[in-house]
């Protein structure tokens, strides 16, 4: 069976800067698959490039068996990718109820999902999308990529500058999120990503460099490539 | 306009009746030809030297389709026709292949642009100044309160406050209003949402223009038509997008007003300084409050 997203040995520029030098990684449908790395090893280009943010100079990219590597990121978005990225990219001016009923394009998902995971926004939704503190930000990104109802969240540093009290919420939300969703999920923190994530790919100048389905068994592995704290 | 009585205060009292029935009618003018104005600059940081022409294409259409049908109502649609067609035409053909270069390109070619359009007018309909009669409904006065006011000036208040109330509504409750707003702010994430933002710039170019289309028909009954008409209220226009704060449509209506009145008091108490009021305003605003009334560090605010 081909998997839900295919990445084949993508190239990747930004003006002459070579970011992504042959990256392939693959998503099977249900899967919570994460990507971990440094800053600045190509995470998040990896994730644009999906996106068709920043398309890949070379190589291809599949979704569903199909190749979305030209297309527009309105045409990939309506394909099913939807994307909660990394600085939240909440709209400031618009209230929170404003930025749900964007997010939500289709009536499949009922709007009031995004308050049954986070009920704060419920008492939020007349606030502005400024006015909202970091965490309840990633929450309501968190909750718009629940509304756009996609068959694959492209979920960028979740807990990134996030209080230790309120990364334990938006993990508890994942964690509810990942037994209906699939998701290809970037973290720097090892510990979110060993919480959430059936398989992982390890990232290094552009490269994927290890894969692993068990972080407990190759911690060691993890630590050589990545040297990041596992606390 | 009539005055009634002839004492000292009651001059006074006349001189603001008329200073504010002139002011608004002349500002809501204002207000619906830079809010095109300020829609299309907050949105996709397109300073547009040509929407003045914009403003005279709806005049233009709108005089040649009076002539043809006498029709004053098939005149206002020509002329929103035309505006919205030829806004669009410009976005997509002139416009769109300059987003990622610097804002000196999108000056130029909009430059060339109006100097292009003025130049049609001149070929088509000739250099001249054309007279524009008002329409035999609308050529009347009213009485009110002792006050004799023409039908056509309070047919261009409640007109103009009509249509600045659409767009407003449209930008605030409408789906397609909210993608804008958002687009706004954050163009990747909204095409992530699935929305194709190409589409929304091309409307709201459209828009815009046939806002301004739309001005330049309904001013045209009271001015007559000329083909640089379109580049002489385009410095009034971009004083009140000035005033009101780049990108700020609630600044446009708040400033195209204020402008509008400060002007036609002028008119009536210090004739020889009326023109001059405007920009000494504006230079007013940016020494004290560079932003604008309303303007958020030059991003779009409702």
């Amino acid at each position: 069976m081909s998997p839900l997203l295919s990445v084949e040995g993508i190239d990747t520029y930004y003006g002459d800067s070579h970011i992504l030098h042959g990256t392939s990684l693959e998503v099977a449908e249900g899967e919570v698959v994460g990507l971990l790395g440094r800053n600045g090893v190509g995470k998040s280009t990896t994730l644009r490039s999906i996106l068709g943010h920043t398309p890949p100079e070379r190589g291809e990219i599949t979704f569903r068996g199909d190749s979305i590597t030209d297309l527009k990121p309105n045409d990939i978005s309506k394909r099913g990718i939807g994307w909660v990225p990394e600085d939240r990219r909440i709209f400031p001016a618009l209230t929170v109820e404003e930025n749900l009923k964007l997010a939500r394009r289709t009536d499949t998902v009922p709007f009031e999902t995004a308050y049954d995971y986070f009920p704060k926004l419920e008492e939020l939704s007349s606030s502005t999308g400024g006015q909202l503190s970091g965490g309840e930000q990633q929450m309501l990104a968190i909750a718009r990529g629940i509304l756009g109802d996609f068959d694959l969240l492209l979920i960028d540093e979740p807990t990134e500058g996030l209080a230790p009290m309120i990364v334990d919420d938006v993990v508890d939300a994942l964690e509810e999120i990942q037994s209906e969703a699939t998701i290809l999920l970037v973290e720097q923190s090892v510990d979110v990503v060993n919480a959430l994530a059936d398989r992982i790919y390890i990232m290094d100048k552009g490269r994927i460099v290890a894969e692993t389905d068990d972080i407990e068994r190759d911690s060691e592995l993890i630590d050589q490539h990545l040297k990041v704290s596992t606390e | 306009m009539v005055l009634p009585h002839n004492t000292l205060l009651q001059i006074s009292v006349d001189g603001i009746v008329q200073g504010l029935y002139s002011g608004i009618s002349f500002g809501m003018i204002l207000v619906l030809t830079a809010a095109g104005l300020t829609l299309i600059f907050g949105l996709m940081g397109v300073v547009n030297f040509a929407h003045g022409e914009l403003y005279a294409a709806g005049a233009y259409a709108g005089f040649v389709l009076f002539g043809v049908t006498g029709n004053f109502a098939v005149a206002v649609v020509a002329a929103v026709i035309a505006g919205f067609a030829i806004g669009a035409i410009m976005e997509v053909s002139i416009i769109r292949p300059l987003y990622d270069r610097e804002p000196l390109y999108q000056l130029a070619v909009t430059f060339g642009a109006a100097i292009i359009l003025i130049e049609l007018i001149e070929v088509i309909i000739g250099p001249q100044s054309q007279p524009f009669p008002i329409p035999d409904l609308l050529s009347g006065s009213i009485a009110v309160a002792g006050y004799t006011f023409g039908t056509y000036r309070i047919f261009l208040i409640v007109a103009g406050g009509i249509l600045v109330t659409a767009l407003w509504l449209f930008l605030t409750k409408s789906k397609y209003g909210l993608i804008i707003r958002a687009a706004i702010f954050d163009t990747e994430m909204v095409e992530s949402m699935g929305y194709d933002v190409n589409r929304a710039y091309t409307f709201i170019f459209g828009l815009g223009a046939a806002y301004a289309a739309i001005a330049g028909v309904l001013v045209a009954p009271l001015f007559g038509l000329f083909p640089e008409m379109g580049a002489e209220i385009i410095i009034l226009i971009f004083v009140v997008v000035v005033v009101g704060g780049l990108g700020s449509f609630k600044g446009v209506i708040v400033a195209g007003l204020l402008i509008g009145i400060a002007q036609s008091f002028g008119q009536i108490y210090v004739p020889w300084a009326a023109e001059a009021i405007p920009f000494v305003l504006m230079v007013a605003v940016i020494l004290y409050r560079p932003q604008g009334l309303f303007g958020v560090e030059g991003v779009f605010t409702e």
